[in-house]
This record gives C-alpha cells, sequence and structure tokens, in this order.
C-alpha cells in the first residue's frame, strides 16, 4: 500500500506544475474498478486532502468527491463487470463534467475530452502496477507458508 | 461483516471526517496547520513546478522550430511593452491637458509593490508570499503594469491568485482609445468576455482595455484586447470577446500591490 501512497503524493504534485486536468481523478477512478477493498477509500481520502492542500482549495472538498465517485464504481462493481473500457470511459466522462462545475465554476470540454483519452492508458498502467504488486504479496504469502 | 458493508462503513466514516474538515477549513480553523504544512511543502512545489517551465520551454521546438518560437517570443514581449508605452503615453497627455486647464492638484499615487514568486498553477496562481509578509485578500497582482488578477486565500507563507480570466472575476474596465466602459468577466479558460458596453459606445478590435479604478484595482492596469464585437439589435448593451495580454502559464515572479 505504501507504494500507492507514494504514487498518489507524486500525482498531486505533478499535477499542479504539469497536467492541466486532475490526472488523481483518473487515479481513483483505475483503481476502484481493480481493488475493492475499504483500504482504497482511505488512499482516495488522503489523496484529496493532499490535493487540496498543494492547490490551496477548501480542505476536503476533493476528499469528499474523491471518496464519492470510488464508493460509486465499488458498488457497480459489487454487481457489474467494471474492467469494461466503455464503463470506464463513461465513468470518467460524468466525472470530469461534475469535477468542472463544481471545482472550475465552469465548463471546459477540452479538458473533459483530454481526461477521456487520458484514462484508458492510465487505467490499463495502474492494473499493471497493481498486478505486479499482487504478485509480489502472494510471493511473500507462498515463502512464509 | 461482509465486504459491502465494510466498504460502506469505511466511506461514511471519511465521508464525515471529510465534511467536517471542510466545515472547519471554511470556518478559517485549520489555518494553522494548513500554513504548517504549505511552509513544508513549498520548496518541493516550486522545485516541481520550476521543472516543468524547463521542460515546457525545452520542447518548444516541437511546436515550432526553437528560433522561430524565441522570435515570436521576443515580438510578443516587445508588442507587451510597446502597449505599455502607448498607454503611458495617452496617459500622460490626457493628464497635461486637465492640470493645463485647472490649479488644484492630487497628491501622487505611489504603490508598493512585492515581488512573489510562482510555485504552482492550477485554477488559481500559487504564490510563496502570505500574511507574514502582509499580503491580503483583495490584493491586486500584476507584472509590468499588466494585471494578473487579485489575492483571494491567504495562508502564513502562501497565497493564491483568482486571475483575470477565472469565471468568478469581474473588473470595471475602460477602453484605451474610445473610453467605453464595461465589466470585465473571466469565462472558463484562457478568454474573457467584455459585458454591459453601452450600444452608443464604440470599441474597436485590437483595443486594449485598461481598469477603471476601484477599491482593489487601482486606474490603468492593462488587462486584455478586443478580439471580437457582438452587437445584436435586440440586445440593450454590446459585448466583446476578449484575449489576455499575458501567457499565465509562462509566470515566474508577479508583484501584489499593497496598499
Amino acid at each position: 500500500m505504501f507504494f500507492w501512497y507514494f504514487l498518489f503524493a507524486i500525482t498531486a504534485f505533478l499535477q499542479t506544475a504539469v497536467m492541466p486536468f486532475d490526472l488523481l481523478l483518473l487515479l481513483v477512478i483505475s483503481l476502484s474498478c481493480l481493488e475493492k477493498s475499504p483500504k482504497i477509500l482511505l488512499l482516495f481520502f488522503f489523496a484529496g486532502l493532499l490535493n487540496d492542500l498543494i492547490t490551496l482549495r477548501v480542505l476536503g472538498q476533493s476528499s469528499v468527491f474523491y471518496l464519492l465517485i470510488g464508493f460509486i464504481i465499488m458498488l457497480y462493481g459489487q454487481k457489474f463487470r467494471s474492467h469494461n473500457p466503455l464503463f470506464i470511459l463513461t465513468v470518467t466522462i460524468f466525472s470530469a463534467i461534475l469535477e468542472n462545475w463544481l471545482q472550475n465554476a465552469g465548463f471546459s470540454p477540452g479538458l473533459v475530452i483530454m481526461e477521456a483519452i487520458a484514462v484508458l492508458p492510465v487505467f490499463y498502467l495502474t492494473r499493471l502496477l497493481f498486478e505486479n504488486t499482487q504478485r509480489r504479496n502472494s510471493k511473500q504469502l507462498k515463502l512464509k507458508l | 461483516m461482509d465486504s459491502l458493508a465494510k466498504i460502506t462503513q469505511r466511506f461514511i466514516i471519511l465521508l464525515t471526517i471529510s465534511l467536517l474538515l471542510l466545515l472547519s477549513d471554511n470556518l478559517k480553523l485549520l489555518y494553522l496547520p494548513k500554513s504548517l504544512f504549505l511552509s513544508i511543502t513549498a520548496p518541493a512545489t516550486l522545485a516541481v513546478y520550476k521543472a516543468s517551465q524547463n521542460f515546457k520551454d525545452a520542447f518548444g521546438f516541437l511546436t515550432f522550430f526553437k528560433s522561430g518560437y524565441q522570435q515570436i517570443e521576443f515580438l510578443k514581449q516587445r508588442n507587451r511593452e510597446l502597449l505599455v508605452e502607448a498607454q503611458k503615453t495617452r496617459d500622460l497627455t490626457r493628464e497635461n491637458n486637465i492640470l493645463k486647464s485647472q490649479f488644484a492638484q492630487t497628491p501622487a499615487f505611489s504603490p508598493r509593490l512585492l515581488p512573489a514568486g510562482v510555485i504552482g498553477f492550477d485554477r488559481y496562481l500559487i504564490l510563496d508570499k502570505g500574511s507574514a509578509s502582509r499580503v491580503k485578500s483583495g490584493q491586486a497582482v500584476l507584472i509590468n503594469n499588466f494585471l494578473v488578477g487579485e489575492i483571494n486565500r491567504v495562508y502564513l507563507n502562501q497565497s493564491s491568485v483568482m486571475l483575470i480570466t477565472d469565471p468568478l472575476s469581474k473588473i470595471a474596465v475602460i477602453s484605451s482609445q474610445n473610453r467605453s466602459k464595461g465589466i470585465l468577466q473571466g469565462t472558463f479558460g484562457t478568454g474573457m468576455v467584455l459585458n454591459n458596453v453601452q450600444t452608443g459606445d464604440s470599441l474597436n478590435k485590437e483595443e486594449t482595455l485598461e481598469t477603471w479604478g476601484d477599491v482593489n484595482f487601482p486606474a490603468g492596469l492593462l488587462t486584455g484586447k478586443i478580439a471580437g464585437i457582438t452587437n445584436k439589435a435586440s440586445e440593450l448593451f454590446k459585448s466583446a470577446e476578449v484575449e489576455p495580454l499575458v501567457d499565465f502559464n509562462k509566470l515566474t515572479t508577479v508583484f501584489i500591490l499593497l496598499n
């Protein structure tokens, strides 16, 4: 889990300087589709806090947003297949539009399109990292046995 | 307890904590811990921002040949300087004519400018000066007589700037040549709209707009230039699309008007 906390922290810093869109939101969506455990919600909470602190926004607003998005995706994933690229794209577009309205007091179609284009590569990269960490953890368990 | 119940329970707990933090921050109860955290992370934020600026400069050739790109940047800068010179000349001429026709003189306004480094850029520009340097909410931020925005949030050693292109920004402006008055409002993105201009007042394309002078912004600060004019016969006022004169993505140092 430490690896994910570190990744989210680096992303939060990079976002303010390099990315015009919310990369943390894409990571939240990707990780919610892959992992359905309560530990991930804590990660989203801290990612939101860090994002608000670095961008000097009101503390808690990003956490509320990321927690809601993550929870809704996890609920959907309990019954349906959430790895479907079409589902991921749809969720990203709706989340990006909602975030634009709530946090930026406006709507930029360009930003929404950029996030929609970036979400699938981010998802597959996150999936690769996630499966690698899962594999490493399962190897450690085998050694202990 | 099954997985869904655990997830729901954790979600409710974390959501409640987030909402409590939101309320506390709105009531300014978290000012000191936030200021302390920002002071610790400021060097990292500044390093990342500077690295990103160098990255953008280094890869300028991808969009244009480097020499041509540099030439265009130089011409843009020169154009900005000439706009300031032209505006100063017009102001001096106007002032000279007024002083000739009257005897009373008002004391000169001497601005106190505090230089501040830009350490981040999201919706707002983040600066490395805060209340410790007497920065207050509402103060104007400018660069070379161009208005950048106004301070909206202040912490101990950092503050954020609401740009003139922000949708919540509204500034009373006057056109430099025709002296037509209006309200300049930001649109989401990099543009602005000039509203509430009387239909009888004239506007020219490429005409610059300067601040009219109110509580927060002194008169004469350049804001943008008119890119297109909309004048519908059925409407009481005319409007215009306005382009900013400053590239906010490239700012590294700005000045805060302390008085």
